[in-house]
């Protein structure tokens, strides 16, 4: 890799919040990266690049959507999954029911993990650009917690609310550090007898 | 809420609206405040980031760099008040069926807003002048000053929005094949857009039309629809202050008694790129039964369509992206 790694954003569909919160430091990527973004310019997929980060739940009824991640991915080395659809499905996995108009077929959105390998992944809704500098930073010199953190966020199928009652609280893990209900993106957790509980009104 | 990254609070207002029109309830005055507070913060948000993606098209490539640097460092100025008011920089989770989820607590940090917004109100003046400088604008924008063609605008309110300022009765959606009739090419009958009109006819809605509508605004070419855009912004601004200096931190904001019901409800909102409008139907639980959403794209198509007639094709790909549409959100995916 060198100096200033090209970086790719492809989006496969969604909010769009995800690729415009990487656009917000923008004033500091460009000093330590090449930033390919159709919002700032016309990409192209089948240029040779460093590292893709892909945003947007992938929609496995879209056989060329598919098709493009697949090609993505077997042409770089470092593929990032930013945002909590990419990452573990988030909101699309969780609600999208389908069956409606005006495409009626389309009904079930994956994390991306679902079709290819993910190195790294960082979940929010949108997450804070800031830790996706971090990691870029720690790609860049190969070390750093980051690298741990994301990379087995991208092994996470699950990462919700519900999945931390599930998984941490009833399993007894819990240490009251209240670090789940700073980063919940509804604040639908609260803190009752220094257990995170979910807001029943936050819930429908 | 999550439904767009750009128009997130429009939505979520929107939703909310047609969520009380059913219960039957109302937000008290500090919620309707930080409501709109917040709705014009985003609506500010969203200009600006059109403005980034806009601004290649405007801008000989010179001046393009610096230019791009300022109004993104603009834009985070931007998202941290957001952040302080609505609680995240996108999707705030303050919007609530009742009110507003939190009340700035202090007047401290409302008068250090206000602060910061007139500083914004001040770089932005300085951008426009850049923007607005004819010596450095590219050629572009001749043409789009020279195309000029009438329009019907549509607009509920200037700042918020109002179900009570348009006849709901007249909209309609129709795909866009119908709309068309059969004379497609293949590529485009796969289209999913729909098309939506008011009394059977094309309507314009978005900027331009809620300052013509409400303001005396005349310029009819392509280039208005700019141009209104990057007034709307110092409006904006303007009307945040003024009701940032309403808002007091020790009155509710939110009302506490919501008990789900039966019925039917529509909320009306003027969101950045125009009118939108939300559908609701609750059972007797208080279930969505049914949910229909009308953004305001679906209103400009015809529009996009008919004043790209008769200009020149390298033209082609800005004149999508000057009306802002929502249809890929990213206006740059559009490959002409």
């Amino acid at each position: 890799m060198g100096e200033k790694p090209k970086i790719l954003v492809y989006d496969l569909g969604g909010c769009e919040g995800c690729p415009l919160s990487i656009l917000r430091v923008y004033p500091e990527l460009r000093n330590m990266a090449e930033l390919y973004t159709h919002h700032l310019r016309e990409i192209d997929i089948d240029m040779e690049y460093d590292i893709a980060v892909i945003t947007g739940p992938i929609c496995i009824n879209e056989p060329e959507d598919v098709n493009t991640l697949r090609r993505i991915r077997s042409k770089v080395n470092t593929l990032i999954a930013y945002g909590s659809c990419a990452s573990v499905g988030g909101i699309t996995l969780l609600f999208c029911r389908g069956g409606q108009e005006p495409r009626p077929e389309h009904r079930t959105f994956q994390p991306i993990s679902a079709i290819v390998n993910v190195d790294y992944a960082i979940p929010g809704c949108p997450p804070a650009p800031n830790l996706f500098i971090a990691l870029i930073n720690s790609i860049k010199s190969g070390r750093g917690h980051f690298l741990h953190l994301f990379a087995s966020v991208a092994k996470a199928k699950k990462l919700s609310g519900f999945d931390l009652l599930d998984t941490i609280v009833l399993t007894g893990l819990c240490i009251s550090c209240g670090a789940c209900i700073i980063s919940c993106p509804t604040n639908a957790l609260q803190m009752i007898d220094r257990n995170p509980d979910l807001i029943v009104e936050k819930m429908y | 809420m999550r439904i767009c990254g750009l128009c997130h609070t429009a939505h979520g207002i929107a939703a909310v609206e047609a969520f009380e029109d059913v219960l039957g309830i109302s937000p008290p005055a500090n919620g309707r405040l930080l409501r709109e507070i917040l709705g014009l913060l985003n609506r500010v948000q969203s200009h600006l980031i059109h403005l980034i993606l806009i601004t290649p098209d405007i801008i000989r490539k010179e001046y393009l760099e610096d230019l791009l640097i300022e109004e993104i460092k603009l834009l985070n100025k931007i998202n941290d008040i957001i952040t302080r008011i609505g609680g995240s920089p996108t999707h705030p989770p303050y919007i609530v069926i009742g009110g507003f989820g939190k009340t700035p607590a202090e007047k401290k940090t409302i008068s250090e807003q206000l602060k910061n917004i007139s500083n914004i109100l001040e770089k932005y003046r300085n951008i426009m002048k850049i923007l607005t400088d004819e010596n450095k604008q590219n050629r572009k924008i001749e043409i789009l000053k020279a195309k000029t063609y009438d329009t019907k605008p549509l607009a509920s309110h200037l700042f918020y929005g109002d179900k009570y300022n348009i006849n709901l009765q007249k909209l309609n959606t129709i795909h866009y094949e119908k709309y068309r009739g059969n004379n497609l090419p293949k590529e485009v009958s796969k289209t999913t857009s729909l098309v939506a009109l008011y009394g059977n006819n094309a309507v314009e809605v978005g900027p331009r039309s809620r300052l013509m509508v409400y303001r005396e605004f005349q310029d009819n070419s392509l280039w208005g629809l700019q141009y209104a855009r990057m007034l709307e912004v110092e409006l904006s601004l303007l009307r945040i202050m003024e009701l940032l200096e309403q808002v007091d931190s020790n009155e509710p904001s939110k009302s506490r008694s919501i008990v789900f019901k039966r019925g039917r409800g529509v909320g009306v909102y003027e969101a950045p790129r125009g009118t939108l409008i939300h559908f609701v139907e609750l059972d007797s639980e208080g279930r969505v039964s049914s949910y229909k959403i009308i953004v305001p794209t679906m209103f400009n198509i015809p529009y996009i369509e008919s004043s790209a007639k008769n200009l020149p094709a390298f033209i082609a790909s800005t004149i999508p992206r000057i009306y802002d549409p929502c249809i890929p959100c990213a206006t740059h995916i559009i490959k002409v």
